[in-house]
């Protein structure tokens, strides 16, 4: 079906939205959208997504075969990959009476334009150490990450995402709390690709004042960690949906952000408070949002009826495969397709 | 009549009055008018009695010769004569020693009794007094010699000394002779002050030592002096002491357990009690737990005021186990063990001997069901299983009697946390069984892979030993080892990330259900002190040893399957105790 043909009078509310996902090496961005499937399916038949083109169609296919069949991660993102999906749905709608107001269900469908770059691309164009390193011992064969991208190519890469970010609608970045408080290297992520992305904006125009014009939903993942489960749950944020059959427990809207904030303390250089410090100056608040999310979700034995506080891992070292992690069990996505229904929702 | 001018005897030269009878040698001055020639002939015959007397007091067969004898040898008539005036009444030794005996016993309970002897060779005091334990103790002093005493008499040979001191003193000035004696009698002999004197003379009628011992006694409530011939006083004084009544009783010393708080005390049962003599026999049963490897210490003591006095401490190597005790009182304050044979004198300093008794009692092993629980992680498995074995093999040489000893071997491997197979059975190993058979599944153990899942299921293990415990009868007694790495799975997932377990076993519940069985041992050997968390330290509650360090002696030390060094018993335990 084409965009034309879904705009006809009486036809589903259809929008573009070009969406774009930040996030450092190793923060989830492609297990997130490999768990968008899997998401869409649980939503009790409120959502479906469908490929558009083929890469997109088996880049479902693929990842929801790995992380449900195979229960492993997908491999690390090379590069930058472009996806384009539909997800098609329902949203509610005021109507408008003579007299009174009343809400409706009415179809929403939108085209979400995704790419899904490398995590060390937002480190921007300067050379790693190991890349530093490398050039000092070339005469010794070593590998690295990465070993394809030189400088040359890696720049390129960085001015083709700071162009994609700069033409979005909307942007999903994802904070990994855990890979904060190991490397503690995230604002230095951050801040690379958001220069340039405000220098872009501001070449062309496209500044509201001194905000960016994006909205931005800010995604805290891997909640089915321990460290992270238990820091909300210590903090009282947690709370459940009670249309959920399983009561998996969810991060109260509103606290959100009070979560990120504490995650960021737990950092040992605090470099994530800059990240907060540095959304709140960039983006206009009523376009920014916070989400605690899980790719994954919590475990749920196969004895069990609903959430267990006391047996809740789902992501456990691979018995056999040393350095490889596995999923436990069936995966149960948190908001992960929320953020995109809400940037589907406000940039139309 | 008045008294004369006082002269020298002519005989026996001691101050008489003139042409008035000798009261010492009894010389009659001859009347007047007598010939020189025969005054003279009286006068020679009556030095020659009175210096062959002197002799016959030295030797009655050989003093006839002494060439001391004024004038001729004495014939034969004269030597009878001369042997029937030395003679002096004596004591037989026993009188000697029986009236010692009384004396002893009527002085000591209030001094001392200084026992004078005046002999040949000098005088001689020996003190008895009461020491510190409440026995009699007598110190001989040093005799002090005749030469020492009376220096004029021994200007010549030792021979012609011991003449003087029998009564050769013809031309010797008495009045200088006795005066010197009294002079050097106070300087030379040690103070008797304070002590009651028991006089006794081995030169019996040798007029110097009996003049000294009446010199001495002067001015004392009177005491007869004892006179002895030939007798070894010194022997005699050490018979009497011996043949003393107790006057305290005697004590074994041995060890109790205080029934309230069950800390050990040395203690005394009674040996022999006070009035009893030497010869008595008494015998008894005593109790060996854990012998001391040095041996068993048989410690007599008497109670004073101050506590306990040991006065005789021997040892002798006893196994475990009840020991007839039979001893005989040697005399006073000496014990003679006549059974167990083979007691030899301790020569460890009493506080050391004293130091080595343990707080407390380590309990005897009757009945002993050991459990082993070991990781099967591979990594330092040959180390966990060798010990193990190694432990289990001690434990069967400590109890080798069938059914004694029970040994359950568990090996537990890893949670596969995977959905489909968290089901999966994590145990091996063999419940309660011979030790033989324990050792070959502890041989048939396999090992488990390791992985990066910093826990294993030890919860799986304490929870089959919680439910299986209640099938073991009380006597027997527990002990629960376990050999591990990895800590426990929690039961419930915490912010450390460790997993719980998937059987939900909460380890405290299963470990606290455990403890409940009483005299239970728990003891955790871990690879090494990295591997020590809090729940390690409750499993390893009454022992955590680390396995680079340990052997299966001191494991079986701290499992008090063999009692350590410091909880074996020098003293013995009375038959009702222990």
């Amino acid at each position: 079906m084409s965009l034309e043909a879904m705009n006809r009078p009486g036809a589903p509310v259809t929008k573009m939205a070009k969406i774009g996902l930040w996030g450092a090496t190793s923060s989830g961005k492609t297990t997130f959208l490999a768990a968008l499937y899997v998401a869409a399916n649980q939503s009790q038949g409120k959502w479906n997504i469908i490929g558009v083109d083929q890469p997109s169609v088996d880049f479902l296919v693929d990842n929801t075969q790995i992380l449900t069949k195979e229960q492993r991660f997908p491999s690390k993102t090379e590069g930058i990959q472009e996806y384009s999906w539909t997800i098609m749905g329902e949203t509610e709608r005021v109507v408008k009476h003579r007299w009174r107001k009343r809400t409706e269900s009415v179809p929403l469908h939108f085209q979400l334009d995704l790419i899904d770059a490398s995590g060390r691309l937002f480190r921007g164009k300067e050379k790693d150490r190991a890349e530093e390193i490398s050039e000092e011992l070339e005469d010794i064969e070593l590998d690295f990450d990465d070993p394809a991208e030189s400088v040359g190519e890696s720049g390129d890469a960085f001015d083709r995402l700071v162009n994609h970010l700069t033409e979005c609608d909307g942007i999903v970045y994802l904070f990994d709390p855990l890979r904060e408080n190991k490397d503690g290297d995230e604002f230095h992520y951050f801040q690379q690709a958001l220069q340039n992305v405000t220098h872009r904006c501001m070449q062309n125009g496209r500044l509201a004042g001194r905000h960016l014009p994006h909205y931005l939903a800010v995604c805290i993942t891997k909640l089915d960690s321990p460290k992270v489960f238990h820091t909300a749950h210590r903090r009282g944020y947690l709370t459940f949906d009670p249309d959920d059959p399983y009561l998996f427990p969810r991060v109260r809207e509103d606290k959100a952000e009070d979560l990120f904030r504490e995650l960021c303390h737990l950092s040992p250089t605090r470099s994530a408070l800059q990240v907060h410090d540095a959304i709140k100056t960039s983006f206009a608040p009523e376009r920014v949002r916070y989400f605690a999310t899980s790719a994954v979700g919590f475990y749920l034995s196969p004895t069990a009826t609903r959430f267990q506080a006391s047996s809740f891992q789902n992501v456990i070292p691979h018995p056999t495969q040393p350095g490889e992690y596995t999923i436990r069990g069936d995966i149960h996505p948190i908001n992960v397709l929320e953020p995109l229904l809400w940037l589907g929702q406000v940039t139309r | 009549m008045p008294r004369h001018e006082q002269v020298p005897c002519p005989v026996c030269f001691a101050p008489t009055g003139k042409d008035e009878p000798c009261e010492e040698c009894g010389w009659q001055p001859p009347p007047p008018g007598t010939p020189t020639l025969v005054q003279e002939q009286r006068i020679e015959d009556a030095q020659r009695l009175f210096d062959a007397i002197a002799a016959a007091r030295i030797s009655p067969v050989e003093g006839q010769d002494l060439p001391y004898i004024r004038g001729k040898r004495p014939s034969d008539t004269e030597w009878v004569m001369a042997r029937r005036q030395a003679r002096v009444d004596t004591d037989s030794a026993e009188e000697f020693r029986d009236r010692l005996s009384r004396t002893l016993d009527e002085a000591l309970d209030d001094g001392r009794l200084s026992i004078v002897e005046a002999g040949r060779d000098g005088i001689a005091v020996t003190v008895v007094g009461v020491d510190g334990f409440g026995l009699p103790q007598a110190r001989r002093r040093r005799t002090v010699p005749w030469q020492v005493l009376v220096p004029m008499l021994a200007s010549g040979a030792a021979e012609e000394l011991q003449f003087r001191l029998a009564g050769g003193l013809g031309g010797v000035d008495r009045v200088r002779l006795w005066a010197g004696l009294e002079r050097a009698l106070a300087q030379r002999l040690p103070p008797l002050e304070g002590s009651r004197i028991l006089p006794v003379c081995t030169a019996p009628g040798w007029p110097v030592p009996e003049r000294a011992l009446t010199m001495l006694l002067q001015g004392r409530a009177q005491t007869p002096v004892s006179r002895l011939n030939g007798a070894d006083v010194d022997a005699l004084i050490a018979e009497a002491m011996t043949a003393l009544p107790l006057r305290d009783h005697l004590e074994l010393v041995v060890a109790r357990k205080d029934r309230r708080t069950g800390r050990m005390f040395l203690d005394g049962i009674r040996l022999f009690s006070r009035g009893e003599r030497a010869g008595a026999e008494r015998s008894l049963t005593i109790r060996c737990v854990h012998p001391h490897p040095d041996g068993i210490v048989l410690a007599v003591v008497a109670w004073r005021d101050d506590g306990p006095r040991a006065l005789q401490v021997g040892s002798v190597h006893l196994g475990e186990g009840e020991h007839r005790l039979r001893a005989v009182l040697a005399g006073e304050g000496r014990i003679r063990f006549l059974e167990p044979a083979g007691v030899t004198p301790e020569h460890r300093p009493w506080s050391a001997l004293v130091a080595t008794l343990p707080d407390r009692l380590a309990p005897q092993i009757t009945e002993l069901d050991l459990i082993c629980l070991l990781d099967l992680c591979e990594d330092g498995l040959t180390a966990r299983r060798r010990l193990a074995a190694d432990f289990i093999k001690l434990a069967a040489r400590r109890l080798p009697e069938t059914d004694r000893l029970r040994v359950a071997v568990i090996g537990y491997g890893r949670h596969d946390f995977r959905m489909e197979a968290e089901q999966a059975k994590v145990l091996q190993g063999k419940w309660l069984t011979r030790p033989a058979t324990a050792l070959e599944a502890l041989e048939r153990l396999r090992p488990a892979p390791s992985d990066r899942i910093p826990a294993s299921p030890v919860e799986d293990a304490l929870h089959l030993v919680a439910k299986r415990l209640a099938t073991i009868p009380p006597r027997r007694k527990v002990v629960l080892v376990t050999f591990g790495r990895r800590p426990p799975h929690p039961p419930r997932e915490d912010p450390s990330g460790l997993l719980s377990c998937p059987h939900e076993h909460d380890w405290q519940a299963q470990l606290r259900r455990i403890r409940q069985r009483p005299g239970l041992l728990s003891v955790a050997v871990l690879d090494s002190a990295e591997h020590l968390t809090p729940a390690w330290r409750r499993i390893g509650g009454d022992a955590l040893l680390r396995l680079d360090i340990t052997d299966a002696h001191r494991l079986a030390a701290k499992t008090q399957i063999v009692v350590p060094e410091s909880g074996r018993l020098a003293f013995p335990l009375p038959v009702s105790e222990g």
